[in-house]
């Protein structure tokens, strides 16, 4: 007995003496660009119901009750909402990209038909803000507008546990479908030095039928693991995500990178090289999708953010075509036409607005 | 991006507690927003001890705040905002722990861990090993001894017993203990 007390007391003894330490441990500042993401959330129609638990002990009838009411509820709406989720998982897939209409990827298959693109002026990527205005107008002649909003800043030091410098590019997309805001958010890290991916956050909001879909991936080496998880109606187990990336497929980038990889690039009039678009690779089809790019011309763009001379490079991806120009002083993605499925679906525009 | 400083804020930084929790019940963002400001770091804190990854505590924190107007409207307890708003916080994240949902764990930047550290070393190593604690027992040793719940309020947000919150934390102090004693050994 006095054993144990004396053992009890020096373990009173140590939780003592590491309070400080234990307090001291650093935690995260809020940013302002979680509230605007709070605030987006509220304006997009999300709502979230809290835990208030009050104390029901001592009030056995209530207990009875509610666990009454939780296996109700756990029958009609949480079961079916699971079974909703591994559906969910089934077919998930990365919705429209900065550079082309909505499509699932494709398996790539076989060796790329041109080198990969050659990151040589990985130094070139700044810190930086962008916004791009995206018209879609589809065969009847109306259109509707989604503004894109680019981020590039210095990430953390530490994202994949080895120091590594890194820059972090946030995107978000935002438009307005009968009413309500879609949100489409992206956060992804980059090494600095040679831009390789290494972890990346999306959140998609509304996702079908549920309020959110989250993504997280880690890239290492020539693997992509994370997960899949769903907000709302009822929240999901989620889906593992482990795909492997082909080492012939690099370099690799994602969507939120698409408007800056070229400053990478050293392009000139017979630029041409092959880079990879990473989805959410939930699904096997949905893991790579191959770019070829070639220059194909030269141009003078107008476009919101001022009067610029680009590069023209076609690109393919998804088997069509997409113009995209790059401004020549520094590689910026300055406009994207994509009229491939012109008679079908449309055209879909999309140019800078702003630069800073 | 740091918040703006104060100046910058809407202006209902004079408005109490109390007043904004009713102007954010009826859907005012600007009201939701002076919340964050007064209480944002505090939720953020406590989520981030529990899940040992920001962007898990981010969306904590985003979840509570997006669900707080209606929460609001419902809220009957007489305490202050403050301490409310940590026990839901505390309640949510304990939630995502539970669903298993957490992404793996990213360290914070070195440079902002060295600006909080009492004794830099000492601190880095606790960080490691709570992160290397097992989350039922990480749970219990940060509410007690960092948040200061009483184990009977911790046995309630954990639905377990009084006796099984101070077993617990009797096992997370030990095994921190072992991880630390491992530590300095290895050093």
């Amino acid at each position: 007995m006095n054993l144990l007390f004396w053992r009890r007391s020096r373990l009173r003894a140590f939780a003592d003496g590491i309070q400080p330490e234990l307090r001291a441990v650093a935690t995260p500042e809020p940013t302002d660009e979680l509230l605007h993401r709070i605030l987006m959330s509220r304006q997009a129609g999300t709502r979230v119901i809290l835990p208030l638990r009050v104390d029901e002990r001592g009030r056995p009838w209530r207990r009875v009750s509610a666990a009454i009411a939780m296996a109700v509820v756990l029958l009609l709406v949480v079961l079916p909402a699971r079974r909703r989720v591994r559906d969910i998982g089934e077919d998930a897939t990365s919705p429209s990209s900065f550079l082309g209409q909505m499509a699932f990827a494709q398996p790539a298959d076989g060796a790329p038909r041109l080198p990969g693109v050659r990151l040589e002026r990985a130094s070139a990527i700044r810190p930086m803000r962008l916004e791009y205005t995206r018209r879609v107008r589809d065969t009847s002649g109306r259109a509707r507008e989604l503004v894109i909003s680019l981020t590039v800043e210095a990430g953390n030091a530490d994202v994949d546990g080895e120091g590594t410098p890194t820059w972090r590019i946030i995107s978000q997309d935002r438009h307005v479908v009968a009413g309500q805001e879609r949100l489409k958010h992206e956060t992804l890290y980059v090494a600095q030095a040679d831009l390789r991916l290494l972890r990346r956050a999306i959140h998609v909001s509304p996702y079908r039928r549920f309020q959110r879909i989250n993504i997280g991936q880690r890239f290492q080496d020539d693997s992509i693991t994370g997960r899949m998880t769903t907000d709302g109606p009822s929240i999901g187990a989620g889906r593992g995500i482990a795909r492997q990336l082909r080492p012939e497929l690099t370099p690799y980038l994602s969507d939120a990178f698409a408007p800056v990889f070229l400053m990478a690039a050293s392009l000139s009039p017979s630029w041409k090289g092959s880079a990879t678009l990473v989805g959410w690779a939930v699904i096997p089809r949905d893991v790579y999708v191959p770019l070829e790019m070639r220059v194909v011309g030269e141009d003078r763009i107008r476009v919101p953010a001022g009067e610029f001379d680009c590069w023209r490079i076609a690109i393919r991806l998804w088997g069509r075509q997409v113009d995209y120009w790059a401004r020549k002083s520094d590689g910026l993605g300055i406009r994207v036409y994509d009229e491939s499925d012109k008679a079908t679906a449309g055209t879909r525009e999309t140019v800078l607005r702003s630069v800073r | 991006m740091a918040l703006p400083h104060a100046d910058d804020r809407p202006p209902l930084g004079h408005l109490t507690d109390a007043q904004l929790a009713t102007h954010t019940a009826r859907g005012q963002a600007d009201a939701l927003a002076e919340l964050y400001h007064r209480y944002a770091r505090a939720m953020l804190a406590v989520a981030y001890r529990l899940l040992q990854s920001r962007e898990d505590a981010e969306d904590v924190v985003h979840d509570v705040f997006v669900g707080l107007p209606e929460a609001l409207r419902r809220y009957e307890e007489r305490g202050s905002l403050g301490p409310w708003l940590r026990k839901v916080t505390t309640r949510v994240a304990l939630m995502r722990l539970r669903e298993g949902t957490r992404y793996e764990t990213v360290p914070l930047d070195e440079d902002r861990a060295a600006t909080s550290a009492r004794s830099p070393d000492a601190v880095v190593a606790i960080e490691d090993a709570l992160r290397h604690l097992s989350p039922t027992l990480r749970s219990v040793l940060v509410l007690k001894e960092i948040e200061g719940f009483s184990h009977a309020e911790i046995a309630r947000m954990l639905d377990i017993s009084v006796g099984a919150s101070e077993v617990r934390l009797h096992r997370a102090l030990r095994s921190l203990r072992a991880l630390l004693l491992m530590e300095d050994k290895d050093s």
